[in-house]
């Protein structure tokens, strides 16, 4: 258990150091930059009625509050991505480049498993936390926290969405609490394709693997006629469609399951030495 | 001489970078055999009869413009998107990747760097016409089951597309929409990719395509090469959407632009360093 830390602490500290969260970090932050400008520039602001009826707030203009602007998509489109680039690759890289070899001589093969799996965790939680955390911060300096108000431009409007009677009540609970469901899904997705890429000969399609897992996964279950399956849409604090926690945790629960399986299986076949 | 040398860079290239890695076809072929067959039960529970054109247009049609407001949710057409994303998945890596193996010595036995550049842009050319074929070919397999090989739209199909009867009376020219543009922007982003991967590395070049193709569903511009692959977008169909003629010779430029570019950048790049990988 010790040494898994100390393998956890290592690769978190390498992965945050890397160019992979540097290069995640300036694109959440040029998106969020983005969508900021685009939310406060009145000219831009293309739900004008709405102005009119209700002032700008916080909950209406931070990155998961709205769902017109291109940089505000865009953060959802591209967020498997700017998960995967901190860590996903480090295990594969490590094991072409020998790395894997000389740290298997100090523990075992479930320790490492193990320690791979929990550094991939936290950098792609936190990278997926990010531009949500830092637009709550930017627009909570620039625009008021006035209540959200039913019908009046905020969502979810309605009672069939998730968690709607917290939004009303603690609004501000209701961001932090979905910003997590974010941070934690994207996390275990880039640790189910990590484990997954594990034996791939590539290390462009480890990266992109994420990314395309994501589409193909929104695109079936589009052509299945479950769109309240589809995370691009759940996975929206404005819930275009209504999410619900038994599609979230179902989800959730057998990616960690088959990420896990996955990759004990694969650390035990691979030849390391 | 120097063509026979050249000929034998486009083989191996298409060789090991297209019939290869053949397994990262199948994800995309699995994809619009879903799209299609999808489409094609839709169809009969509405009672229509589609044609090999059809389903074309199905994958290819994007979406109209809609500019989100408080209310509307930006909509991603995803068989538009994944359509044109799987080459970039397919072909992003190959020549970087190549480099890395033993791509390098095939370049220091070429002796010519611009020679080995145009067998990887002949690659990616022939990459492109394959993957536009996998939809031609699926195409006519449904159209065939239903007993319609046509290659154009059938008029009630259409008017299901949201596609007026500008298009389905055009004859011939349905063909450079449904077919030829698609093909076109195929080709020029798998070319911007092939450039820029060179400059931002693989996965920097396929950030950038990503947002590229991202943009194009958000807003209406013409100088956006995407935008000409989307029918629903074109000229035939929405007043101010997008003129073929003018993509054409965008594409062009763009094409040109980004082999000249990229050629360049590929002369100046370093090929001994083994830490450009992703």
């Amino acid at each position: 258990m010790k040494k898994t830390t100390v393998l956890f602490k290592n690769q978190l500290r390498r992965g945050l150091r890397g160019r992979g969260f540097c290069l995640s970090l300036i694109l959440s932050t040029l998106l969020v930059a983005a969508q900021t400008l685009q939310s406060y520039t009145p000219i831009w602001s293309m739900d004008v009625h709405m102005v009119q009826l209700y002032p700008s707030s916080l909950f209406k203009r931070w990155l998961g509050g709205e769902c017109y602007s291109f940089a505000g998509q865009l953060v959802y489109i591209l967020l498997p991505l700017l998960c995967a680039l901190p860590c996903q690759t480090q295990l594969f890289l490590d094991r072409k480049r020998g790395y894997l070899q000389k740290i298997a001589l100090f523990c075992t093969r479930k320790e490492l498993g193990n320690g791979y799996f929990c550094a991939n965790f936290a950098a792609s939680f936190l990278a997926a936390v990010y531009p949500f955390a830092l637009s709550l911060a930017v627009c909570a300096v620039l625009y008021p926290a006035l209540p959200p108000i039913v019908g009046m431009g905020f969502l979810p409007s309605s009672s069939a969405a998730l968690m709607t009677d917290l939004f009303r009540t603690h609004p501000l609970i209701y961001c932090l609490v979905y910003i997590l469901m974010i941070g934690t899904y994207q996390a275990v997705l880039s640790c189910l394709t990590m484990a997954c890429s594990f034996r791939m000969q590539n290390p462009f399609l480890v990266l992109v693997c994420s990314l395309g897992g994501y589409f193909l996964f929104n695109f079936a279950m589009e052509q299945l006629n479950r769109p309240r399956w589809c995370p691009l849409y759940f996975l929206q604090p404005t819930q275009p469609d209504y999410a619900s926690w038994p599609v979230y945790w179902a989800q959730l629960l057998i990616m960690l399951v088959t990420a896990r399986i996955v990759l004990k299986k694969q650390v035990n076949r691979c030849e390391i030495f | 001489m120097r063509f026979f040398k050249f000929g034998h860079l486009v083989r191996y290239d298409i060789c090991h970078g297209i019939f290869k890695p053949y397994k990262r076809l199948i994800p995309a072929v699995l994809f619009l055999l879903i799209a299609l067959l999808e489409m094609d039960i839709t169809a009969k529970q509405m009672g229509m009869v589609l044609s090999a054109g059809d389903f074309a247009a199905y994958v290819v049609r994007g979406v109209l413009p809609d500019t989100p407001n408080g209310m509307i949710a930006l909509y991603l057409p995803l068989v538009w998107f994944l359509f044109y994303l799987f080459p970039v998945f397919y072909l992003g890596s190959y020549p970087t990747q190549d480099l890395q193996g033993t791509g390098a010595a095939v370049l220091l036995r070429s002796g010519n760097r611009k020679l080995w550049w145009l067998s990887k842009v002949c690659m990616t050319v022939t990459g492109c016409g394959l993957y536009m074929g996998i939809l031609l070919a699926l195409s006519l397999l449904f159209g065939a089951k239903n007993g319609s090989c046509s290659l154009f739209l059938t008029r009630r199909c259409a008017d299901f597309f949201q596609i007026p009867a500008a298009m389905t009376e055009a004859g011939t020219a349905q063909l450079i929409y449904t077919f030829l543009l698609p093909l076109g922007v195929l080709v020029t982003m798998a070319l911007v990719q092939l450039s820029l991967s060179f400059v931002w590395r693989p996965a920097g070049a396929m950030v950038i395509v990503v947002l590229v193709y991202a943009a194009s569903v958000y807003r209406v511009s013409p100088w956006l090469v995407p935008e000409y692959g989307m029918m629903l977008r074109t000229d035939r169909v929405i007043p101010n959407g997008v003129s073929p003629k003018n993509g054409a010779v965008l594409m062009l430029l763009v094409s040109l632009t980004a082999v000249c570019i990229g050629g360049r950048m590929f002369c100046r790049y370093d090929i001994l360093n083994n830490d450009k990988e992703v």
